[in-house]
C-alpha cells in the first residue's frame, strides 16, 4: 500500500492545446545558477558575439556542467532578476538578433553507436540537468562503477495543473522510447521501465503504438495517488524496495522524461539544453496552455502572449500548487528548474484554529513522519531529534488535509531549520 | 507560501457527521424511555419527553458554562465565545450516558464539572487529557450514587415494574459474570434484545445496532479514528471467548459481553475522542488493545461497576507515551515488538487465569446448584449433595445474609426418619452449626455441607 | 515581618514546594483536626528551628541530619505526650499522622536550609511564617473538605476537654446535591489540593507578568 491521497488533478485546463512556441523575447537573462549553485564561472563579457548553445559558464566544483546561451545575439549587460526560488541572481542579458545562428552544424548520429564513456562526456558537454525540478546534472547519475540494474523513466507528473510531460510524450513519443531503448544498450541496463499514472488512457494508447519495437521496454501503470511522482514512493511501487538516501544503493537510476528528450536532442544533434515546455495555467489565464520556451526568457512576455489575466489581483506561483512557491511578480526568468507558471485569483489565507488531533496528517505522510507532533516539540530538540524531520520531502499533504486548516508543513521546515543550527 | 490547494473536509465536517451519527441514538433513547413507558401508562406527557428535556439540559448547561469561562476569564468578545465552540458536545455524550432518574440538579453540576474542571482548567478545546463526559459521569455516579439508586438507578418507570434485577451487568457480578444462557440474558429477554437495546442501562448507551451502524456511517466518512473501537471489541470479545470457552458456555457469552454495559457506544463515541486519543496508527492500535484488556480485568476482577468508563479514563493517561512508541515505530518497526508481546501475553494469560480463578469456587464435587433465582439480595436456590445412599434434593431461600427456607425436595436416604424426626432441617436455619443426628450422620453431615456451601456460593 | 510573609505566601510549603501532601491529604476530613495538626507542627517547627540554629556551629557537617532528625523527634514525642494526656480525642483522631511529623519533609527540609545556615531570630520568624502558611493552606482544603463532604463545619469537638464546650455546626439544609460524600474520602481530598495548587499556579503566573 503506497501512502498518499487523490487530489483534484486540474489537467484539464491546459491538456488539450498543441504546444506554442515563443522567439519574439528582444533581450534574454541567462541566469547564473545550476541546481540552486550560484558560484559560477563565467565565459564571456560585455560586447561579445554568442551563438545560439555556446557556453555562457561553467558550474564549479565536483558537479562541473556548463550553461548554454539560448539565442544568438551580443552580451550587452549584466543584471540581478528574479528566479523561481525567490531569489534575486545575477543574469546575463543578450541582445537577440532574431538570427538563431549556432556555430557548428547540428550532426545526425546514430544513438546505438555511443560508448558508455561518449555517452557521459556527450550528456555533460550539451549540459543536460534534472529537468524534473532538481536541476542536478545528469551525467552524476549514470557515471557510477555500480552495475545499473533497472531504469525508470518518470513520465508521471502527479502535482495538480502540471501537464508539460503529458504533452511532450504526447508528440516525440518514439524518439523517447528510442533514446531509453539506446541509454539502456550503452550503460549495459538489465530492464527499464516507463511509468505513466494509470488514468491517463489518451497517454497509453500513444505509448502502446510505438512500445512493441523496444521488446525490453516495459510499461507500468501507477496508481492515481499524490505524489507518485516521488522517486521513493515510485521505487516502492515498481520495484517493490527501499533505499536510504539514493536509489542506486540498490541498482536503480530515475530520471524524467523530459531529460529523456532533452538527452535525445544531446546524443542525437549534439545539441546542447536551451529550452524546454512549461505550462501555463490556472484559473486566472485567458487561454492556459503548454509552451516551448527558451532558457531566460521572462515569464511576463509569455504570459501576455497567452491572452493575460482576467483578474488584476492575481497570485503568482512558479511550479505546481502543492510544492510549489509564491512569486512576487511575474516578472520572473524561467530556468531548467521550472516546468510550471500557476496564476491563481487571489485569496486570503484561511483562518487557523486549534489542532484537533484527528490523526490526519501523520495517516498521509508519504515519508512516514508524525507532523503533529513534530509542531508540538518545537521547542525540546531531544524529542525533535528523535522524530527525523529531516526526512520531510515538503510534498504538503499534511497542510492539504488538516481540517483545522493549520499550515502544518511550516512547523516542519522550522524544525528542518532548528536541526540545522544545531549542527 | 504553503499549498495552494486545500481540502474542502473542515472541522465543522466532521462535527456534522459526528451529529448525524448520534441522532439515531438520541431517537432511540426518546423512544425506548419515554414513548414506550407512556403507550404502556407507566408516565404521563411529560414523562414522554422526558428524555429530549434530559439530553437538552446537559446540552445547554455545558454550552452556557464553558461561554461564562471564555468570557471572563479568557477575555473574548461575546459573539466570539458564543460560535466556532462545539461546546454542546461534552453535554451531548453526558446527556447520553447518565442514568434517566438522576435529578436536574445533579445534571447541572455534572455539565460544570465536565466543561470547566475536565476541559477548560486545561486549557480549552484540543487541550484536554481526559474525555470530560467521562469525567462528568465519574464525578456523579461516584459522589452520588446513593441519591440516584434512591429515585430509581438506571431503570426507567416502565423497566422498574417488569424488570425485578438491576442492569444486566449488575446482575452478572452478583454470579461472578460465569453463568448460563437462563441466569444471564433470559432475565431480559434474548440476546436480540441486547443487540437493538431494550434493555436496562444509561439514557443512549445500551442500543448495539444503532452503534454499529453509527461506526459503518464515520468510517466511510473518514471522520474518527477506526482502528480504536475494531480492535477493542476484538480484544473484549477474544479474551471473553477463552473465557466461556473454558467455563463451557456458548458464542453467546462473548456477544453478551460485548452487547452489555455500553461498551459499544463507549467504543465507539468516547474512546475515539480524537482530542484525547493518539495521533499515529500504532499508537491507536495499542490503545484499542489495552483497552480491552482493562475492561476485561475491571470487569471479572474488581468489584467496580463502570468497567468502560475506568477504562477509558485510565488509558487516557497514557496517550502521549503510545504516541511516542507509535511515531518511533513509523521508521523501526522493532520498537513495538515489546508492547505486543506483553498485550498477547496479558490478552491470553488473562483468558486462561480467569476462567481458572472462577473454576476454583466450586471446590465441593458432591454439591451443584439446580437452579438459582435472583431478585435483589434474595437468592432462592435448589441444590443436590450427595448423601448417604442418594443424592438429596433441597430448596433454600436465602435473603439478606439469612436463611429463610430450607425445605428437602427428594431423598432416599435409608435413615432419614430421624432426621424427619429431629426437625433437622428447621433447627439448621436457626443455627448452622448444630451436631449432627446420631445414627444418621451421614445424611446430617450432607445436610450441614449443603447449606453451607449455599451459604458460601451466596456470599460471593 | 517580611520573613513571614516569604513564608505564607512565596515559599508555602504545600503550594509552592508541595512538600508534606501525605498528611494534608489525611488529616483534613475536618476542620478541626486541621487546624490542631497545623498548630501541632508550628509549634514543632518553631522549637526545632530555635533549638537548631542556636547549635549549629557545634554540630560536625557529616552528622547533621542524624542530630536533626533526633532533636525533631524528641520534640514530636513531647507533644505527643502531651496531646495523649489532656486532649485524647484528637490523639486517638490523628493517629499515626502524629508521630509523621518527624519525617514531614518541611520540618527537616526548613532545619537543613535555614536553620543551619541563618541566625536565631531570622529561623524563628522563618520557622513561624512556614507553618502558618501549612495552617492556612490545611484550614482552607478542610473547609472546603467538610462542608461540601459531610454538610458540617467542626470547630471544637474533640479538644473540648481542654476549652470546655464543643461548637458544631450544620452549614445547609438537608437536600439532594448535599453532602457529596466523595469529598469526605481521599479522592475528594485530591481533587481540592489539586484545583486549590492549580488556582495557586495562576495566581501566581499573573503576579510574575506583572
Amino acid at each position: 500500500m503506497i501512502t498518499g491521497l487523490k487530489i483534484p488533478g486540474r489537467k484539464g485546463l491546459s491538456i488539450k492545446n498543441k504546444i506554442g512556441i515563443y522567439n519574439k523575447m528582444k533581450y534574454v537573462y541567462i541566469p547564473l545558477i545550476s541546481g540552486g549553485d550560484t558560484d559560477i564561472t563565467v565565459a564571456v563579457k560585455k560586447g561579445d558575439y554568442v551563438y545560439k548553445g555556446s557556453v555562457i559558464g561553467k558550474r564549479k566544483g565536483n558537479l562541473r556542467i556548463p550553461i548554454h546561451s539560448s539565442v544568438s545575439g551580443t552580451v550587452v549587460d549584466y543584471e540581478e532578476k528574479f528566479v523561481s526560488n525567490g531569489q534575486k541572481v545575477k543574469c546575463v542579458v543578450i541582445e537577440n538578433d532574431f538570427l538563431d545562428a549556432i556555430e557548428n552544424e547540428y550532426e545526425n548520429n546514430d544513438l546505438t553507436k555511443y560508448t558508455k564513456k561518449e555517452f557521459i562526456k556527450t550528456i555533460q558537454e550539451c549540459g543536460i540537468v534534472g529537468l524534473g525540478g532538481s536541476g542536478f546534472p545528469t551525467y552524476v547519475k549514470y557515471n557510477t562503477d555500480q552495475k545499473i540494474k533497472t531504469l525508470i523513466v518518470n513520465a508521471v507528473e502527479c502535482e495538480p495543473y502540471i501537464t508539460a510531460d503529458y504533452v511532450l510524450v504526447r508528440e516525440k513519443c518514439d524518439e523517447i522510447l528510442e533514446t531509453i531503448d539506446a541509454i539502456r544498450e550503452i550503460n549495459d541496463i538489465d530492464e527499464a521501465i516507463i511509468a505513466i499514472k494509470s488514468h491517463n488512457t489518451g497517454l497509453k494508447e500513444v505509448i502502446d503504438n510505438y512500445i512493441g519495437t523496444y521488446l525490453k521496454l516495459k510499461l507500468v501503470l501507477v496508481p492515481n495517488i499524490y505524489p507518485m511522482g516521488w522517486e521513493k514512493s515510485l521505487v516502492k511501487f515498481i520495484k517493490k524496495t527501499d533505499y536510504q538516501r539514493l536509489p542506486i544503493e540498490k541498482g536503480i537510476v530515475v530520471s524524467n522524461v523530459s531529460t529523456i528528450y532533452a538527452i535525445y536532442e544531446a546524443l542525437k544533434y549534439k545539441k546542447p539544453l536551451t529550452e524546454r515546455i512549461v505550462t501555463f495555467t490556472g484559473e486566472n489565464l485567458k487561454r492556459p496552455q503548454n509552451v516551448m520556451v527558451k532558457m531566460g526568457t521572462s515569464a511576463s512576455e509569455i504570459i501576455k502572449k497567452v491572452g493575460g489575466i482576467d483578474n488584476k489581483d492575481a497570485l503568482y506561483i512558479a511550479g505546481g500548487p502543492m510544492m510549489g512557491k509564491g512569486i512576487p511578480t511575474d516578472d520572473i526568468i524561467i530556468n531548467c528548474n521550472d516546468n510550471c507558471i500557476l496564476v491563481l485569483d487571489n485569496y486570503s489565507l484561511d483562518i487557523e484554529t486549534t489542532c484537533l488531533r484527528c490523526g490526519k496528517c501523520v495517516e498521509k505522510c508519504p515519508a512516514k513522519l508524525s507532523p503533529v507532533l513534530i509542531g508540538e516539540s518545537l521547542d525540546k530538540v531531544d524529542r525533535l531529534k528523535k522524530l527525523q524531520p529531516t526526512r520531510c520531502i515538503e510534498c504538503g499533504l499534511c497542510s492539504y488535509i488538516c481540517p483545522a486548516k493549520i499550515n502544518v508543513r511550516e512547523k516542519v521546515r522550522k524544525a528542518k531549520e532548528i536541526l540545522r543550527k544545531e549542527g | 507560501m504553503g499549498p495552494y490547494l486545500k481540502s474542502e473536509k473542515d472541522t465543522s465536517t466532521i462535527m456534522r457527521h459526528l451529529i448525524v451519527a448520534l441522532i439515531p441514538i438520541v431517537v432511540f433513547a426518546y423512544i425506548k424511555n419515554g414513548i414506550i413507558p407512556f403507550v404502556k401508562g407507566y408516565t404521563n406527557i411529560f414523562g414522554m419527553f422526558y428524555p429530549l428535556i434530559f439530553i437538552f439540559i446537559c446540552m445547554a448547561s455545558t454550552f452556557f458554562f464553558e461561554s461564562l469561562y471564555r468570557i471572563i476569564f479568557q477575555k473574548k468578545k461575546i459573539k466570539e465565545a458564543l460560535e466556532n465552540s462545539y461546546s454542546f458536545f461534552p453535554g451531548l455524550f453526558l446527556g447520553l450516558i447518565l442514568p434517566i432518574n438522576t435529578p436536574i440538579v445533579l445534571l447541572i453540576l455534572a455539565a460544570f464539572v465536565s466543561s470547566i474542571i475536565a476541559k477548560m482548567l486545561f486549557g480549552g478545546f484540543g487541550n484536554n487529557i481526559f474525555n470530560p463526559a467521562l469525567v462528568g459521569r465519574l464525578f456523579i455516579i461516584s459522589a452520588y450514587a446513593i441519591v440516584i439508586g434512591k429515585s430509581g438507578g438506571y431503570l426507567n418507570s416502565y423497566e422498574i415494574d417488569t424488570i425485578s434485577s438491576g442492569t444486566p451487568l449488575t446482575n452478572a457480578s452478583l454470579i461472578n459474570g460465569i453463568g448460563t444462557y437462563n441466569t444471564l440474558v433470559k432475565p431480559y429477554g434474548s440476546l436480540m434484545n441486547f443487540f437493538i437495546g431494550t434493555i436496562p442501562g444509561c439514557v443512549g448507551e445500551t442500543s448495539a445496532l444503532l452503534c454499529l451502524l453509527a461506526f459503518v456511517y464515520l468510517t466511510y466518512f473518514k471522520a474518527i479514528k477506526w482502528k480504536i473501537p475494531i480492535f477493542y471489541i476484538l480484544t473484549v470479545f477474544s479474551i471473553t471467548y477463552v473465557i466461556g470457552g473454558m467455563n463451557n458456555l456458548g458464542i453467546w457469552y462473548p456477544l453478551f459481553q460485548i452487547f452489555s454495559g455500553g461498551l459499544m457506544f463507549g467504543a465507539v463515541f468516547m474512546a475515539t475522542d480524537p482530542v484525547t486519543s493518539p495521533v499515529t496508527p500504532i499508537g491507536q492500535i495499542l490503545y484499542g488493545i489495552f483497552l480491552g484488556i482493562l475492561t476485561v480485568v475491571f470487569r471479572f476482577l474488581t468489584p467496580f461497576p463502570e468497567g468502560v468508563l475506568t477504562s477509558i479514563l485510565t488509558m487516557n493517561m497514557f496517550v502521549m507515551i503510545l504516541d511516542k512508541i507509535g511515531s518511533i515505530a513509523r521508521f523501526n518497526f522493532k520498537v513495538t515488538v515489546v508492547p505486543f508481546v506483553i498485550a498477547w501475553f496479558l490478552i491470553f494469560g488473562l483468558g486462561i487465569g480467569i476462567s481458572l480463578n472462577l473454576k476454583n469456587v466450586k471446590k465441593d464435587k458432591n454439591f451443584s446448584i439446580l437452579e438459582k433465582n435472583v431478585s435483589g439480595s434474595k437468592i432462592s436456590y435448589v441444590v443436590t449433595q450427595k448423601g448417604y445412599s442418594s443424592v438429596i434434593k433441597a430448596r433454600i431461600v436465602i435473603d439478606n445474609k439469612k436463611v429463610y427456607e430450607f425445605t428437602v425436595l427428594e431423598q432416599n436416604d435409608s435413615f432419614y426418619q430421624k432426621i424427619m424426626d429431629e426437625d433437622y432441617t428447621n433447627k439448621l436455619i436457626l443455627d448452622s452449626d448444630i451436631d449432627t443426628v446420631t445414627g444418621a450422620t451421614v445424611t446430617s453431615t450432607a445436610l450441614k455441607t449443603m447449606l453451607k456451601n449455599t451459604l458460601e456460593d451466596y456470599g460471593e | 515581618m517580611k520573613k513571614i510573609i516569604n513564608g505564607i505566601v512565596f515559599e508555602n510549603p504545600i503550594l509552592v514546594g508541595m512538600l508534606g501532601l501525605c498528611s494534608t491529604l489525611a488529616v483534613t476530613n475536618k476542620f478541626e483536626n486541621a487546624y490542631v495538626m497545623g498548630i501541632c507542627v508550628l509549634v514543632v517547627l518553631v522549637l526545632s528551628n530555635f533549638i537548631i540554629s542556636i547549635i549549629k556551629k557545634l554540630v560536625p557537617e557529616n552528622v547533621r541530619i542524624p542530630v536533626y532528625i533526633l532533636i525533631i523527634s524528641t520534640l514530636v514525642t513531647i507533644i505527643e505526650i502531651l496531646l495523649q494526656k489532656y486532649v485524647k480525642n484528637i490523639y486517638n483522631v490523628l493517629g499515626i499522622y502524629l508521630p509523621l511529623i518527624v519525617v514531614n519533609c518541611i520540618i527537616l527540609g526548613r532545619a537543613l536550609q535555614v536553620a543551619s545556615k541563618e541566625k536565631v531570630i531570622p529561623s524563628v520568624l522563618d520557622a513561624i511564617g512556614v507553618g502558618l502558611g501549612y495552617t492556612f493552606v490545611l484550614m482552607i482544603v478542610s473547609l472546603f473538605r467538610e462542608i461540601l463532604g459531610s454538610n458540617t463545619l467542626t470547630l471544637m469537638d474533640n479538644i473540648s476537654s481542654l476549652t470546655g464546650y464543643k461548637a458544631i455546626y450544620k452549614i445547609f439544609p438537608s437536600n439532594d446535591i448535599l453532602p457529596i460524600n466523595l469529598f469526605s474520602k481521599e479522592a475528594g481530598a485530591f481533587l481540592t489540593l489539586g484545583l486549590l495548587i492549580a488556582l495557586a499556579k495562576y495566581i501566581g503566573g499573573k503576579h510574575e507578568s506583572n
